[in-house]
């Protein structure tokens, strides 16, 4: 019998999402890297083939520090992140053992995703800053006697806002890969004679890594993107690549040199990704 | 031999479910012992139990004369598992899976090596060091499980329906296998299983369990051909069985009445008196065509078993009883839906106190 596609021709199927795709992809993206290679002819820019902005980006100490800046808060925060999340979640799979409470528990560290992501980067503002919760708690307790402004407005606060926003994109790939690691197979370590910290470091970790590296990789990409969280708690020295970009687009009127650091931000991360596929790929493990 | 190993009064629930009732049981050393019986009759708690995965509420659990009870897994060198799903560790090769355990031993590297390739070759699979899980059969993962197992010389190995999960021919193959590796390796060997026919063919000791003690335990020919409870005797299969009457015990005689029909009986539970009811076993050998006098029925099926020819046929009362003949023999077997007499062979039969079943 022959298959008969009608209207809906294999070219449609396939030719529907491809323009899609190109639409609301390529074609953007196309307009965003043409853009970095256009003149500056102050005060606004024109359209040529120049390579002006990259040039700027490279000598300019600023950006390149504003850069380098990114990077380290975006691993510093995958850290964290990861520091916090794995042992929350080994918790749920290995140690709840109702199904009903380990969904309630899993449920409520998903649950700040429905919150506004505004709010949540606000809470922290309200928990570090001078008249915030942590200075009353600790003068409340007698450990110091004026409120400090030692807490907010600088990385480390970026960090600690920006972990307690990733968590839930950290935990959900790891709780994936956990809750699939049979049973059996921690048995069957013991069985052969590793303790349990020995099965922990031989079978878990190892089956858990491809989790571990989604988790590390969603962090990673979404922080290097933020800018919410450096102009909340950040400060002057906690500005992201995302805010000058910003700026270049808004205030400075430059766009080539915003689309030429979007640029080099999307290589970036595409590169990232493309390297965390392959890891993945490489250590595709059937559990089945 | 000596003991290796000795439950004694062992006790396991879970949550107000009994999965062991109060086990005794003891295994020598060298044996190959399975243990048998319809799901949830807890034999696999029971090697769970042995291997450290479980911990019994209350008894002692003996192992070369020491107290195992409380003790994990990992702290009992002496036995090793094979699980039913294998359970390799798909991240690994199939000689990093064997080495696992030795590693840890703190073996030098070179023993190791050696180690698992020997392991390797007792189960055919050296060429497929460096193959992952995940590329290998059933089969072969199952000899993969063993080779792991054994290469830490376990005195004891525990092996957990291993071969439920292979096709029909391949399990016969590894029956053969299992029983070779047994005889070569000197291992004592306790085998779950559900299949009676996997006990009998492998074991030299079946140990038959029911809602959670055990029924029977003997050799495989005297559970097999004496099983002691009703139980026992449905779960070695083949057999058909019939309500009946015990005639008069007073006279010393073994006499049943089924279907208005009276024979005499192998074997009678003790504690059954004249004119109790009884559900009588009667084995498919020991029921033969007659001409006259025997208990009217009629042929409802006939199976060829390449050995012997069974016929099934229904009597009066609406029971089923099989017979066999050798297929050789060159009286032909009667028509379907024909009407025959047959005669119970008297030392075959054995007469069970109906139970009452939770």
């Amino acid at each position: 019998m022959k298959l008969k596609y009608g209207s809906m021709g294999p070219a449609t199927l396939l030719g529907l999402p491809l323009l899609w795709a190109l639409f609301s992809i390529v074609i953007p993206l196309g307009v965003l890297l043409a853009h970095s290679f256009f003149k500056v002819s102050y005060p606004i820019f024109k359209p040529a083939f120049v390579f002006d902005s990259y040039a700027t980006i490279a000598s300019d100490p600023q950006y390149l520090q504003v850069i380098a800046r990114t990077a380290k808060i975006s691993v510093l925060t995958a850290i964290s992140t990861l520091i916090v999340t794995f042992p929350l979640v080994y918790f749920l799979v290995f140690t709840v053992r109702s199904k009903a409470v380990r969904s309630l528990l899993y449920f409520m560290i998903i649950l700040p995703l429905w919150v506004s992501y505004l709010l949540r980067a606000y809470v922290w503002k309200t928990i570090l800053g001078q008249e915030g919760v942590l200075n009353s708690v600790l003068m409340y307790m007698g450990i110091t006697d004026k409120p400090s402004g030692l807490f907010l407005y600088n990385q480390i606060a970026m960090v600690i806002t920006l972990t307690y926003i990733f968590i839930p994109f950290m935990a959900m790939p790891i709780y994936a890969a956990l809750e699939r690691i049979p049973m059996r197979l921690i048995e069957a370590a013991m069985d052969l004679g590793m303790t349990p910290l020995q099965t922990f470091w031989n079978v878990t970790l190892p089956l858990a890594m491809p989790g571990v590296v989604a988790g590390v990789i969603f962090t990673v990409c979404l922080t290097s993107g933020d800018f919410v969280a450096a102009n909340l708690v950040g400060g002057p020295s906690g500005a992201m690549v995302a805010s000058t970009i910003q700026t270049q687009f808004g205030a400075s009127l430059n766009w080539p040199l915003g689309s030429a650091l979007s640029v080099i931000m999307f290589v970036a991360v595409t590169v990232l990704v493309a390297i965390s596929e392959r890891f993945n790929a490489r250590d595709r493990i059937n559990l089945s | 031999m000596t003991d290796l190993l000795t439950l004694r009064a062992i006790r396991k629930a879970y949550g107000g479910v009994v999965a062991l009732d109060g086990v005794d049981l003891r295994i020598r050393e060298g044996e190959f012992v399975s243990l048998l019986g319809p799901s949830g009759c807890g034999k696999t708690t029971m090697l769970r139990l042995i291997g450290g995965f479980v911990q019994p509420d209350s008894g002692q659990l003996l192992i070369n004369g020491r107290d195992y009870s409380g003790v994990p897994p990992y702290r009992r060198n002496f036995v090793n598992t094979v699980f039913q799903d294998y359970a390799l560790f798909p991240h690994l090769t199939i000689g990093e899976n064997v080495a696992f355990g030795l590693k840890y031993k703190k073996m030098p590297s070179v023993d190791v090596t050696r180690t698992v390739e020997e392991a390797l070759s007792v189960v055919g699979l050296r060429t497929r060091r460096d193959a992952y899980p995940s590329m290998l059969s059933g089969g072969q993962r199952q000899r993969v499980a063993l080779a792991r197992a054994i290469a830490l010389k376990p005195q004891l190995l525990l092996l957990d329906e291993p071969l439920s999960a292979l096709d029909a021919k391949l399990r016969e193959e590894m029956q053969i296998e299992l029983k070779r590796l047994h005889r070569s390796l000197g291992i004592t060997f306790v085998f779950v299983t559900h299949s009676q026919q996997e006990a009998m063919v492998m074991s030299d000791r079946v140990v038959l369990m029911n809602h959670g003690h055990i029924e029977q335990e003997d050799v495989p020919e005297r559970i097999y051909a004496a099983p002691a409870t009703l139980f026992a005797a449905q779960f070695m299969g083949e057999r058909s069985f019939l309500r009946g009457r015990i005639g008069d015990r007073s006279a010393g005689s073994d006499e049943i009445i089924a279907n208005d029909h009276r024979f005499t009986a192998g074997w009678i539970d003790p504690t059954l008196k004249s004119g109790d009811e009884t559900i009588v076993m009667i084995g498919p050998e020991h029921v033969a065509f007659v001409d006259t006098g025997g208990m009217r029925a009629s042929v409802i099926e006939h199976l060829y078993l390449g050995q012997v020819r069974r016929t099934i046929i229904k009597l009066a009362g609406g029971e089923t009883l099989a017979l066999d003949q050798g297929s050789h023999e060159s009286r032909r077997p009667p028509a379907i839906g024909s009407t025959v007499e047959v005669h119970i062979v008297s030392e075959g039969a054995r007469a069970y106190r109906p139970e009452v079943n939770p």
